[in-house]
């Protein structure tokens, strides 16, 4: 699965589970999740384990935090680095 | 150690607050630009202008405005070195801040401690193996802590050592094991014994990784303006807290429904210590480049538990899913299914946070309370979060970037914030309670509504929620503006006017009164919030916090629990008292000799603190009794230097004549005797063994103590000598089961008829025996309220009605620094000065009586 997939794919679950009736437009790249509250600690495991499910990769506890899940291009980065 | 790596560049941001990073790596060609010269500037003036406030307002302690001090100086000095030296500029102006609070010898010690961790940390051993030494060299500071372990270091270091280390080895560890982070000497020593750990016990869990990814991660001025609005943001709340506190009020004194309000409200108003603490901490750590997130995030306006929980303590909830929640979850989600896996995991957090926080405890007073109130605080707390959670598991929970939210939505987020505030107020005024019965008490005087009160509350409650919705509108524009927006760096000038505006009108509203006319009430708010004096509910729970375990005190960061802290363990315990049946239900053992508060004590055969004697008067003696508690005892002072030892060998020098060749001042002082108390032990002991020519009864402030002696004796369930105390006692409802509070409550209106009955015996016992009844009267150690002073004059007033000869001895003290009359800062017995100054008064005004 190439990097846009993972990303479109990434943005499409964020979208519909957390931020229901947005314009897909706002949600950009760089727009950030965890700081802003968009991804709490709940959305968080939702969003690990859909990572997991959907891509077939584990994701370490450690690995769960803002430096990976805070941006659509950092969660497309701990995929496509899980895929390798 | 593997050598340092350079600080990230922005894009790998870590955890960011509404600021967006922005690529300009810091130390780069134009530090001596004009503009960034101009910001630095602007930057030294707001912390000038802030360390000034510390200053004038005495905030937190001498110690913090010393630390400001070393930061400002390292401020300049981390800036204009090269990048590769500001972590161990930052690093050593942290160890000096060390030895300039704490001193060299403890300096000295708690860096050899910390070393002696971070060494064990790094041992080119198997994880597990350098865990369970740190485990075991953990074990044995522990036991340290507690004296079990005798070893030359200072219980003065304790607290410090454990707010750097208690927490932040747990995290260091983590991410050692996980390799999240760089390590390097510098690095790890700044992050151990960071500057403002000095002086601040409770202290932000600060996360490594974050520590290190967030270090000049921005351009440098932008991180330092951040600083100073955090620092201003937090002396401001450390100023409201002083106010809210000054003017809170017992559980007794809450009579109606609106009381009852603002005395739960205030309750919950006492954590603006620990918001505006942290505030200022994590705003001097910007100054040093360390761009980390704001420790607390508007809780007040909390609409969910679930929100709560994130915005309480930040740092505090990221530790806990870093360590704790995220580990078990991810563990147990393999093994059941989701929502199992949640609860367990969410429940176990919050037992640890129970755990952790006694732990805490634990290193800043040496004992590791259990009691009801943490376990139902967290227990209630775990719940409602968890019950938070499986809803916005099952229902989803409301965010939005830019789509417009309906006014029904709004409606709704402003109840439920009200909602969450009343139910969080609850919970904070349970926890700070003395029992069940004092918690009952308050809300049952909530529910009592009258018109005014309910006006009054609803009003509140709908301004909270207003609140609420204006500043998440706010929020949403902010995120609303999109990309371009975002990626805009924040702000420079706009904010830095406005910190230094505010500070000059804070500073003009602090000097004002001293160069132009100001209404009196308005200059005694500024006086009053220019000192860190105790209020007037924790002086008195100084006073009776020597005969009870107040752990409550020392559990809520209230300033006595600050005073609390500071004092030696076993600070309190008398070995030479002991408990008997009856009532008094202690009194001193005989040929005893200790050590007591700093000074050894003496107790005769006859269970007195004081020279031997004979029972009956030896000729050409004039014998005087005295009757005290513990400051007329000397409790914290040498046995020669108490004040009736001073008279009595000065009365014997000074007027020795042929019909009285000595006198003798026989003190059957006893810590913690009341009026009630002293009647008792007069006809115990006083009366009935003792043969005396005059007897000075000596109080201080018995309209309140008379109650308390009622109120001890129902609430202990001791049996009460007089048959009109518990009549009285009876007439007004009390029990044994009845709470501290509300018996006090319940016999304040009858506390000037009591003393009155009580003075009233005394003088006729020493009537029957033919013993001059004197009552003197001595004064606080502290500045009081007028309502005390009233207090004070109505009860020398009733002992003058009863028939004593009173001896004002209310302005022995006069003129003196009031904190330099203590015994310790922690204890405020009159010391050795203070006995000086009594005696001088006492023998003015016995030669004035003719003696």
């Amino acid at each position: 699965m190439d990097r846009q997939a993972i990303h479109d794919s990434v943005k499409t679950f964020i979208l519909d589970q957390f931020l229901p009736g947005e314009d897909p437009n706002e949600l950009t790249d760089d727009t950030p999740l965890m700081t802003t509250g968009i991804l709490d600690s709940l959305a968080t495991l939702k969003l690990v384990t859909f990572l997991e499910e959907k891509f077939d990769i584990a994701v370490e506890a450690h690995e769960a935090d803002a430096e990976n899940l805070n941006t659509l291009e950092l969660i497309t980065d701990l995929v496509s680095r899980k895929k390798k | 150690m593997s050598s340092t790596v350079p600080p990230t560049s922005a894009g790998q941001s870590a955890a960011r607050s509404d600021r967006v990073a922005t690529a300009v790596p810091s130390g780069a060609p134009g530090k001596f630009s004009l503009s960034r010269l101009a910001r630095f500037g602007a930057v030294c003036a707001q912390l000038a202008l802030l360390t000034l406030i510390v200053r004038t307002f005495d905030i937190e302690s001498a110690a913090f405005f010393r630390v400001m001090a070393v930061a400002c100086a390292g401020f300049v000095l981390n800036h204009f070195a090269p990048m590769r030296f500001r972590l161990p500029v930052f690093a050593l102006v942290s160890l000096a801040g060390i030895y300039l609070v704490l001193g060299r010898t403890n300096a000295i010690q708690i860096v050899a401690l910390g070393l002696v961790l971070i060494g064990l940390a790094h041992l080119p051993i198997r994880f597990a193996l350098r865990v369970a030494l740190i485990l075991a060299v953990g074990a044995a500071y522990a036991a340290m802590r507690i004296n079990v372990l005798h070893a030359p270091v200072s219980n003065a270091i304790w607290p410090i050592f454990g707010a750097m280390f208690m927490f932040r080895l747990i995290v260091y560890m983590y991410d050692l094991h996980t390799h999240a982070a760089p390590v390097g000497l510098w690095r790890t020593l700044a992050y151990f014994f960071m500057l403002p750990n000095v002086c601040f016990p409770l202290f932000p869990v600060v996360d490594y990784k974050h520590f290190c990814r967030s270090y000049y991660d921005q351009e440098d001025t932008r991180i330092y303006q951040t600083g100073v609005e955090w620092m201003f943001r937090g002396v401001v709340q450390l100023l409201l807290y002083r106010w809210v506190y000054q003017h809170m009020v017992g559980p007794e004194s809450v009579v109606t429904s609106l009381d009852a309000a603002k005395f739960i409200v205030s309750a919950y108003l006492m954590y603006l210590k620990i918001s505006g603490s942290f505030h200022v901490i994590v705003g001097m750590l910007h100054l040093f480049g360390f761009n980390l997130t704001q420790a607390n995030n508007r809780y007040f306006l909390s609409e969910s538990f679930t929100d709560y929980w994130r915005r309480i303590n930040i740092y505090w909830k990221d530790f806990l899913q870093k360590i704790f929640f995220n580990p078990i979850f991810f563990r147990l989600n393999k093994k059941m299914n989701g929502t199992a896996a949640l609860i367990l995991a969410t429940l176990t957090a919050f037992f640890v946070t129970w755990a952790l926080h006694s732990y805490q405890w634990f290193w800043i007073r040496g004992k590791f309370p259990v009691v009801w109130q943490d376990i139902a605080f967290w227990s209630i707390m775990g719940l409602l979060v968890l019950g938070n959670m499986l809803w916005e598991n099952k229902y989803g929970r409301q965010r939005a970037l830019k789509k417009k939210v309906s006014l029904r939505s709004e409606v709704m987020l402003a109840l439920r914030t009200m909602g969450t505030f009343i139910v969080i107020c609850f919970s904070w005024v349970m926890w700070s309670s003395e029992s069940i019965r004092e918690f009952g008490m308050i809300l049952g005087k909530l529910v009592r509504f009258d018109a005014r009160s309910l006006a009054w509350i609803v009003v509140s409650l709908v301004a909270l929620g207003i609140t609420t919705v204006l500043v998440a509108r706010n929020e949403r524009a902010k995120m609303g503006g999109g990309l371009a927006k975002l990626k805009k760096p924040a702000p420079f000038w706009g904010p830095a006017y406005q910190v230094a505006a505010s500070c000059v009108v804070i500073l003009f509203v602090a000097y004002a009164p001293l160069k132009f006319h100001v209404d009196p009430a308005v200059s005694n708010v500024v006086d009053n919030l220019k000192t860190s004096s105790l209020n007037a509910r924790d002086k008195q729970m100084l006073d009776r916090g020597y005969y009870e375990d107040l752990t409550n005190v020392v559990r809520f960061n209230s300033a006595l629990g600050d005073l609390y802290n500071q004092k030696p363990p076993n600070w309190d315990r008398c070995w030479a008292l002991h408990p008997i049946k009856g009532f008094p239900d202690y009194e001193f053992m005989p040929n005893k000799h200790v050590w007591h508060k700093g000074a050894m004590m003496t107790i005769n055969r006859w269970g007195m603190r004081d020279r031997d004697c004979e029972l009956k008067t030896p000729p050409g003696t004039y014998r005087i009794a005295i009757t005290g508690a513990s400051h007329t005892m000397g409790t914290g002072v040498e046995d020669d230097q108490v004040f009736d030892n001073i008279v009595e060998d000065r009365l014997t020098s000074d007027h020795a004549s042929t019909d009285h060749e000595r006198y003798e001042l026989l003190n059957f002082s006893v810590s913690g005797y009341g009026p009630v108390q002293q009647l008792a032990d007069m006809d115990k002991r006083v009366f009935k063994k003792f043969e005396f020519s005059a007897l000075i009864y000596i109080g201080i402030d018995d309209i309140y103590w008379v109650v308390k002696d009622v109120v001890d004796v129902t609430t202990h369930d001791l049996p009460m000598p007089y048959q009109h105390l518990h009549d009285v006692g009876s007439e007004n409802g009390l029990t044994s089961k009845s709470s501290y509070a509300e018996c006090t409550q319940k016999l304040a209106p009858h506390a000037e008829e009591l003393l009155a009955w009580v003075y009233g015996e005394m003088v006729q016992r020493c009537k029957e025996r033919g013993v001059v009844p004197m009552a003197a009267f001595i004064p606080h150690t502290m500045a009081i309220e007028p309502e005390v002073q009233v207090r004070v004059d109505r009860m020398m007033q009733i002992a003058h009605d009863a028939g004593f000869t009173v001896l004002d001895l209310t302005h022995a003290y006069d003129g003196a620094d009031y904190p330099k009359l203590w015994i310790a800062p922690w204890d405020s017995h009159p010391n050795a000065q203070c006995h000086r100054m009594l005696a001088q008064v006492l023998y003015d005004k016995l030669n004035a009586a003719g003696l």
